[in-house]
C-alpha cells in the first residue's frame, strides 16, 4: 500500500511539474495549451491528496502523514533531478 | 529594515545563516547519522552480543538476580527489555543513595548477555558507538552541558529564522519547484540550495520545531520559575505527576519483592502480549517497594502506557492509563517526531536521507555565500572572505573526514588504551582541526579536491580496515548473520563512491561566465593563490 502511495504521490508531482511552463517541454508537450496544462496541475493536486488517505491508510493517523511527507520529499527531490537530466 | 521586508529576510537569511551554518552543519551530520546510531554501536563494538530479543521470563530470570547480588541496596532498579533495535540487549540500571548525609547518590547501568547470565565486559575494546556521535548534536562536545543546551537553543531557533527568512526570500518558490540548473556558476548552488531546502521543508520545520520543544525548560525557564520559585524538588514532583507518576517514601521495613514474572503475566494483560518495555522497581526489598511496568510507545508518542504494582503483594494498584493533558500530548508527539524511534527500517532511511538533504542544504547555502562574493577579476581576497572560504572547506570536507577518524580509532586504537572511548573522540576533532588548517596551505580548489579524495579514501578503507582488525567484516558478516554491520560497511563505500563523483564535479569546468574566468577551469572560486 505505501508503495502505491509513493506512486500516486509521483504521479502527482510529475503532473504537477508538466504543467509547469520552464518544464512543460521536457516531456514532449507543447505550452500552446494552457487548458491541458490547468487539467494537470488540478489532477496534479488531486493525486497528492488522494495519497494521504492512502497512507493513513497504510500506516494510521500519525504513521501515514509521516510517510506521506517523507515519500514526497524524497519523490520531489529524485523527480526534480530527473527534470534536469532530461533537459540536458 | 534594510530596503523591502523580502530583503530584510534576504539579509537576515543570508548572515544569520553564514555565522551559524558551520555548527549548524555539525549538528546536521551528528544527528543524521544518530538516526542509525544502534547500527554504529554495533559495528563498533561488534564482539558485544548481537540482538537478543528473548522472553521477559528468561530477561527477569537474568536481571533480578544480577541485581541482588550487584545493587542490594539500591533504591531503584530499572531493567530495560531488549525489544527492538532501539534497545537490542537487556541492560540494567540502579541508583544508590548517599552513604552518608551530604554524600553524592550514585547511578549505575550494566548491559546483560541472557546467553550466559553475565554482564558484559565493556571495559575491553571500549567505545563511544553511534550514542556519542548522536549526543554531540545536542550537547556538542568538551563543554558543559548547561552551556551547550543553552547554545544548542539559540541555534536552533536561529536556524528557524533561517526556515522562515529563507520561505520570505525565496520570491520564485512555486515556480522554481522543481528547478536544477547545471552548469550556471553560482546560479547552479543557488538552485541546489533551493531545491534542497523546498525537498526538505516539512522535514526541516519538524525537527527544528520539535527541537525547540526539547528544550523548552531550557529556554523558557520563567514558566517554571514562576510558579515553583527555585523549589526543583518540587518542580520534579508535579512534572512526574503530569506524567502519572506519584511520589513514593521508604518504610524501611524489609519485604521481598513480588515475583516479576507474574506481575509481567498480569500487566501483559492490560498492555498487550509481548508489549512490555521495561521495569521500575523503587525502593527494592522495602515494605513500601513499588514496581511500574512500562509498555511499548505506540504510535509517534514517546511516552507509553504502563501498569503500576505494589512491589510485595504483586497487586495491581493503580492500572488506569496515563492521562496526559494536551500539552504533554503535542511534546511527546513532537519529541516522538524528531527522534524516530518508532521508524521502522525504511523510514528510518527516509529520515536518514532528508537529514542528509538538510546537511547538503547547510552545505550549499555556505557554498553559495563565497561564490557569489568571490573576488572579480582574480584580485586578492581579504581576510574575512578567505576565513569563511578556509572554514566552508574544513567544516564541509573536514568534518566528514573526522567522523571517518572517528571509525578509523575504533579500529586501530589499542585494546587496553585507558579511556580509549575517549581518544576516539579526541581522534575525531584532532583531524577536524587539521582539516581546517589544510586549506590555509593551499588553494581553494585544490583544498576542496584533495580533502574529497582523503575524505573518499577515509570511507573506502574502513571495510579493508576491519578485515585486519576484528573477527567480523564485510567477506564474513554472513556466515555470522550480521547484516546490520554489512549494512554499515557497504554504506561506506557508497560514501566513498559519492565523494569520488563529487570530487569529479568540484574540478569540472562549467559553461558560466563567472567559472569561465577560472584560469584552472574548477568549479569552485579558487582564491588566495
Amino acid at each position: 500500500m505505501l508503495f502505491v502511495t509513493f506512486l500516486v504521490v509521483l504521479l502527482g508531482l510529475a503532473l504537477i511539474s508538466s504543467s509547469m511552463n520552464r518544464h512543460v517541454g521536457v516531456l514532449g508537450l507543447s505550452a500552446s495549451n494552457p487548458e491541458r496544462l490547468k487539467l494537470f496541475k488540478y489532477v496534479g493536486y488531486v493525486a497528492l491528496a488522494l495519497a494521504i488517505p492512502l497512507a493513513i491508510k497504510a500506516a494510521g493517523v500519525g504513521l501515514g502523514l509521516t510517510w506521506w511527507f517523507a515519500l514526497v520529499t524524497v519523490a520531489h527531490f529524485s523527480l526534480a533531478l530527473l527534470l534536469t537530466y532530461l533537459k540536458k | 529594515m534594510i530596503g523591502s521586508f523580502r530583503q530584510s529576510m534576504t539579509w537576515l537569511h543570508t548572515w544569520a545563516g553564514l555565522i551559524f551554518c558551520w555548527i549548524l552543519y555539525f549538528m546536521f551530520v551528528t544527528g543524521t547519522l544518530g538516526y542509525f546510531d544502534d547500527e554504529i554501536d554495533q559495528w563498533m563494538m561488534p564482539e558485544r552480543p548481537a540482538m537478543q530479543l528473548t522472553s521477559v521470563e528468561k530477561s527477569i530470570a537474568t536481571a533480578v538476580p544480577f541485581l541482588e547480588q550487584e545493587a542490594s541496596d539500591a533504591s531503584r532498579w530499572f531493567i530495560a527489555l531488549a525489544t527492538d533495535r532501539n534497545e537490542p540487549l537487556l541492560r540494567v540500571f540502579w541508583n544508590t543513595p548517599a552513604a552518608e548525609e551530604g554524600g553524592e547518590a550514585t547511578n549505575d547501568n550494566k548491559l546483560l548477555d541472557v546467553s550466559t547470565g553475565t554482564a558484559v565486559d565493556e571495559s575491553v575494546n571500549a567505545s563511544g558507538g553511534g550514542q556519542v556521535l548522536y549526543r554531540m548534536h545536542y550537547i556538542l562536545h568538551y563543554i558543559d552541558r548547561d552551556l551547550a543546551y543553552r547554545l544548542i537553543g539559540v541555534l536552533t531557533f536561529l536556524m528557524f529564522v533561517g526556515i522562515v527568512s529563507g520561505i520570505v526570500a525565496h520570491k520564485k518558490i512555486f515556480k522554481d519547484f522543481f528547478t536544477f540548473r547545471t552548469s550556471k556558476g553560482q546560479r547552479s548552488w543557488l538552485d541546489m540550495h533551493n531545491l534542497l531546502s523546498v525537498s526538505t521543508l516539512p522535514f526541516q520545520i519538524m525537527i527544528t520545531y520539535s527541537g525547540l520543544i526539547f528544550m523548552i525548560v531550557t529556554w523558557m525557564p520563567g514558566i517554571a520559575l514562576g510558579t515553583y520559585g527555585f523549589d526543583a524538588k518540587k518542580l520534579q514532583a508535579d512534572g512526574s505527576q503530569l506524567l502519572g507518576q506519584t511520589e513514593l517514601e521508604k518504610s524501611g521495613e524489609a519485604a521481598p519483592l513480588a515475583d516479576l514474572t507474574a506481575v509481567a503475566k498480569l500487566a501483559e494483560t492490560r498492555l498487550g502480549e509481548g508489549n512490555i518495555a521495561g521495569f521500575n522497581i523503587e525502593y527494592p526489598g522495602d515494605a513500601n517497594a513499588r514496581i511500574t511496568v512500562n509498555g511499548k510507545s505506540a504510535g509517534l508518542s514517546r511516552f507509553a502506557n504502563r501498569v503500576v504494582f505494589d512491589g510485595t503483594t504483586g497487586e495491581i494498584t493503580d492500572d488506569s492509563e496515563i492521562e496526559l493533558n494536551t500539552s504533554v500530548n503535542i511534546a511527546a508527539t513532537a519529541i516522538g517526531l524528531h527522534e524516530g524511534l518508532f521508524a521502522g527500517t525504511l523510514l528510518r532511511w527516509l529520515y536518514f536521507l532528508s537529514g542528509l538533504l538538510g546537511t547538503a542544504m547547510v552545505a550549499t547555502g555556505a557554498i553559495y555565500w563565497t561564490i557569489k562574493r568571490r573576488p572579480a577579476d582574480g584580485s586578492k581576497a581579504s581576510f574575512a572572505y578567505r576565513f569563511v572560504e578556509c572554514v566552508n572547506i574544513g567544516t564541509i570536507v573536514g568534518l566528514l573526514i573526522a567522523v571517518a577518524a572517528y571509525f578509523w580509532a575504533n579500529r586501530l586504537l589499542p585494546e587496553d588504551l585507558a579511556n580509549r572511548a575517549d581518544w576516539e573522540v579526541h581522534t575525531m576533532f584532532i583531524v577536524w582541526a587539521l582539516t581546517l588548517l589544510y586549506p590555509i596551505l593551499r588553494s581553494a580548489s585544490q583544498a576542496w579536491r584533495e580533502l574529497t579524495w582523503l575524505a573518499a579514501f577515509s570511507y573506502a578503507a574502513l571495510p579493508l580496515i576491519s578485515v585486519f582488525t576484528v573477527e567480523q567484516h564485510l567477506f564474513n558478516f554472513s556466515e555470522h548473520g550480521r547484516w546490520t554491520l554489512a549494512g554499515f560497511e557497504l554504506t561506506c563505500l557508497f560514501t566513498a563512491g559519492a565523494l569520488l563523483v563529487a570530487s569529479r564535479y568540484i574540478a569540472k569546468p562549467t559553461a558560466s561566465k563567472e567559472i569561465d574566468k577560472e584560469e584552472d577551469g574548477s568549479l569552485i572560486p579558487v582564491v588566495g593563490k
